[in-house]
């Protein structure tokens, strides 16, 4: 299957006037297949959202990325160049869009910036897309203000925004967080109805194993910056090989009644990850031995559609 | 080896390790070496400072300073002995601008506190309350605001007769609308926050809440606003002088003698280019530092 | 088992846009003492109104809350404030919940210090006592709100909540803001003080799972109206409204979503976009 992203060793680093203050992506490896999406999740703090930024290249200030990636055919050195052919879709709808200029106006500054076309044309081509992503009466909402929609509404525009670039790679930053349960599922449905009839490629970012667990096809576990665990989403959560993936699983609420205690993890994620040697996760981890704080583990296969970072790994 | 051995913990700079305070003074060392405008601005107003303070020691000849003239000294250019030479009564102009800087730094301060006093209590008790109390405070304040400044000065002078004191009196009435306006807007916006509806969900007092968790909270743009106001509050007490609606000659003002020498200008141009400057230079550092303060004032710094 | 918190058709409306904006309609509960009584519902169902009335922390605008048999909405401002001190809130944003200003002991003794006579050395032990409690250690007194994780923060405002040793803990949205490992833990937390101290919760949030993981009795709450309520294990088993039934169908991890269910889609038009 052809690849529509592809990220090898991917870096994230911060600089203060020259000098190195943190790395919070170390090494990231990831590919996305044209139709599919991969789920992207971790906690606060592990990278997810930089790794989506970076593979745009639109990195925050003071942050430089290294590695390759790349999207389509074309192998971009951090460029945002690229916008043709990748797309990203935030958290929140509400401050996605500019208050004060009407959606039509805003996603006919997108198309015309994508591709020469006529303004009658423009404006049908964009009632078109609004009508694909299931807005009931595209013309008013064409005329509508933010403040007017609600955010399902505002997701859902935001998403045929990202359409009018007719992207191979959807990037979604926790689309459906600032919505409702009723609301989020039905964007996810959308999305899972998209990618089908378009076939690009979605990156979907998330710290809410269910919502991974239910729309994705391969998910990639973040911690501290690097993937400890990767496989198709039967493999990863139905036999959960690392042991900060058993946690998070062990952390959900749900199906569970009260007297059973959940497994927390103790501790926190790390703040600052350059002086760390070894496996991040070891002070969190009730496997951990002598050498999870020398040896830093690579992902190594332990089937046909799963990778594991961990030195316990054969003894869990 | 067992998996209980005892794993050292990677070094990390996470709150946990962090230094929980930080001293002030080291604080504002460190503000002033990343910032250089600060650090000017800084040093202007230190030196302000030192001539309020020092000035009658300081100054080559303090009794010209204070008013006492010199006849056989009179419109002198700069030169060795008067350096920034002396004005048509043969006063040492130097000596009058550093003897000048106490009244400047004394009325802004007072004007300032002045007006932070009244405007702060009124303006937070308006936002925090709300209802037909903000409505009335505000409509107060904005009869207040309606008035030019300088036509509230005049009329308060004229009332009161021209001094120092009197134009601080006026200057004091136009300025607390300002912060009543701005601790209003602050508190209304504060009220919202969760750590009050955390206070009032624990039963706290009202006047607890708008002191501890209001007030405290917008001390920022308070000191911010009158780091800037005591240098505007210099410019506004010169212009009063000026107009001759505040220090009466001969005590030293700057205003007064940018007033004073304004006929000499094509003749004896350092008679009102001096003080002028003078007043350019400590409106410009309060200016400076006061938007420096923004980011000092901040409780996130602590961190660093 | 006597109730301790009884709200009687409480009524909270606004002014919206010079219409009345009804954000709790006529809605009545009792919450039985030593249980957790969950409330459910999506953004704008009124739940957080509802609480935040329980409280009088708004004014109902019809309707009673009674809480240990006090009438609340007829009690004097200052019997009032002295009877919050036998209630507590946890809030959701946790580091938000604190003023940034104020060390995390200065916090947790400001109930203390407006409610008990507690000085020096006693209030100190105290305060260590209640961050030990929630499972912190006495070096974070002196620490500033930005300092600690959110986690922690919501330990702090758990240990502050409980300060005043309350009866009743309104928990509104308690682990919403935080990531599922540390939810964990603030659920256990929460968990095992009820437990201990034989508390009484009532619990507001938006996540199934963490009501049904901590409750004994649940309410649905949509547009203001309870439409269904019962024993947790009753309405997540056994859902009879069909609001309740299409909330917990949408709630993530509960299967794949269904091409069938995606109606909202219009039929798309042959000419793709590619």
């Amino acid at each position: 299957m052809t690849h529509v992203l592809s990220i090898r060793d991917l870096n994230v680093e911060f600089t203060d006037r020259g000098t190195l203050t943190n790395r919070p992506v170390r090494g990231i490896d990831l590919d996305v297949s044209a139709g599919e999406i991969l789920g992207l999740v971790g906690e606060t703090g592990c990278g997810k959202s930089l790794t989506g930024l970076a593979a745009l290249g639109i990195l925050p200030r003071g942050a430089r990325r290294t590695g390759q990636v790349t999207i389509g055919n074309d192998p971009s050195q951090a460029s945002s160049e690229a916008g043709g052919s990748v797309a990203i879709v935030f958290q929140n709808p509400g401050t996605a869009f500019n208050p004060v200029f009407t959606l039509g106006r805003q996603l006919s500054d997108v198309l015309s910036r994508h591709r020469q076309i006529s303004r009658s044309e423009g404006k049908a081509e964009i009632i078109r897309h609004l009508s694909l992503v299931g807005l009931p009466d595209p013309e008013r909402v064409y005329r509508s203000y933010p403040h007017q929609l609600s955010g399902g509404m505002l997701q859902r525009a935001m998403i045929a925004m990202a359409l009018l670039r007719k992207p191979r790679l959807l990037i979604l930053d926790e689309p459906t967080t600032a919505l409702d349960v009723t609301v989020a599922r039905q964007i996810l449905v959308l999305i899972d109805e998209l990618r089908h009839k378009f076939g690009f490629g979605v990156l979907l970012i998330s710290h809410n194993l269910g919502i991974i667990r239910d729309v994705c096809d391969r998910v990639a576990v973040l911690y501290a910056g690097r993937v400890i665990e990767t496989g198709t989403v039967d493999a990863v959560m139905n036999n959960p090989r690392h042991p900060y993936t058993r946690g998070l699983l062990g952390a959900l609420p749900a199906g569970r009644t009260h007297g059973q205690r959940l497994t927390a993890i103790p501790g926190t994620v790390p703040g600052n990850l350059l002086s760390l040697t070894g496996c991040a996760f070891r002070n969190r981890c009730s496997h951990a031995v002598t050498d999870c704080s020398l040896t830093d583990p690579l992902l190594t296969e332990t089937g046909p559609h799963q990778a594991v970072a961990c030195l316990q790994e054969g003894e869990l | 080896m067992s998996p209980t051995t005892q794993i050292p913990a990677p070094t990390r700079s996470g709150p946990a390790g962090e230094q929980a305070t930080l001293k002030p003074i080291k604080l504002l060392k460190q503000t002033l070496g990343r910032d250089r405008l600060a650090a000017v601005g800084a040093m202007i107003i230190v030196l302000v400072v030192i001539l309020a303070v020092f000035g009658q020691w300081l100054a080559p000849f303090p009794d010209q300073g204070m008013g006492a003239t010199n006849a056989s000294a009179r419109n002198l250019a700069p030169n060795a002995w008067n350096w920034l030479g002396t004005d048509q009564l043969g006063r040492d102009v130097l000596s009058r601008i550093i003897m000048g800087a106490n009244p400047a730094l004394t009325i802004s301060a007072v004007v300032v506190a002045a007006a932070a006093l009244i405007g702060i209590p009124l303006g937070a008790v308006a936002g925090y309350c709300g209802g037909w109390l903000d409505e009335a405070l505000m409509r107060v304040t904005e009869i207040f605001q309606a008035f030019p400044p300088l036509l509230l000065a005049m009329v308060t002078v004229a009332i009161l007769g021209p001094s120092l004191t009197n134009a601080g009196i006026a200057l004091a009435i136009s300025w607390w609308p300002w912060y009543a306006r701005l601790v209003r807007a602050e508190a209304k916006s504060l009220r919202e926050r969760s750590y009050v509806e955390a206070a009032r969900a624990m039963g706290i007092p009202q006047l607890l809440i708008i002191s501890r968790h209001v007030l405290r909270n917008c001390m920022t743009p308070i000191l911010v606003q009158a780091t800037v106001d005591i240098g505007t509050v210099i410019l506004a007490a010169g212009s009063l002088a000026f107009i001759g609606l505040g220090t009466q000659p001969p005590l030293p003002d700057w205003g007064l003698m940018v007033a004073e020498g304004r006929g000499l200008i094509f003749s004896s141009w350092w008679i009102a280019t001096f003080p002028g400057l003078a007043i350019f230079l400590a409106v410009l550092g309060f200016n400076l530092l006061g938007d420096s303060l923004r980011d000092l004032l901040d409780p996130r710094q602590v961190k660093r | 088992m006597t109730n301790v918190l009884t709200l009687e058709n409480i009524v909270k409306t606004f002014p919206h846009q010079r219409r009345v904006f009804t954000a709790v309609d006529n809605v009545s509960l009792s919450i039985k003492e030593g249980t957790v009584y969950g409330l459910v519902g999506e953004s704008g169902s009124g739940k957080s109104t509802l609480a935040r009335c329980a409280m009088q922390l708004m004014r109902p605008t019809s309707g009673r809350a009674v809480f240990e048999g006090h009438d609340l909405g007829k009690l004097e401002p200052k019997a009032l404030r002295t009877i919050r001190s036998r209630m507590g809130m946890v809030l959701q944003n946790p580091v938000a919940s604190l003023n940034p200003r104020m060390t995390i002991g200065a916090s947790v003794a400001e109930p203390l210090r407006t409610h008990t006579a507690l000085k020096g050395q006693a209030l100190q032990a105290r305060i260590n006592n209640l961050l030990d409690e929630v499972g912190l250690g006495a070096e974070h007194t002196h620490r500033l709100p930005h300092q600690l994780s959110g986690g922690q923060c919501q330990r702090v405002g758990i240990a502050r909540a409980l300060a005043t040793s309350p009866r009743l803990l309104i928990l509104d949205e308690p682990t919403s803001a935080l990531d599922v490992s540390v939810q964990a833990q603030i659920l256990n937390l929460l968990q095992d003080l009820q437990q201990q101290k034989g508390l009484t919760y009532l619990l507001i949030s938006h996540d199934l799972d963490v009501v049904r993981y901590l409750s004994d009795d649940v309410a649905v709450m949509k547009t203001g109206k309870i439409v269904e309520s019962g024993t947790a294990e009753r309405i997540f088993t056994d859902p009879r409204h069909d609001y309740t039934r299409r909330l917990l169908e949408a709630a993530p991890g509960h299967g794949r979503p269904e091409m069938a269910d995606s109606h909202t889609l219009p039929t798309l038009t042959t000419q793709g976009n590619d």
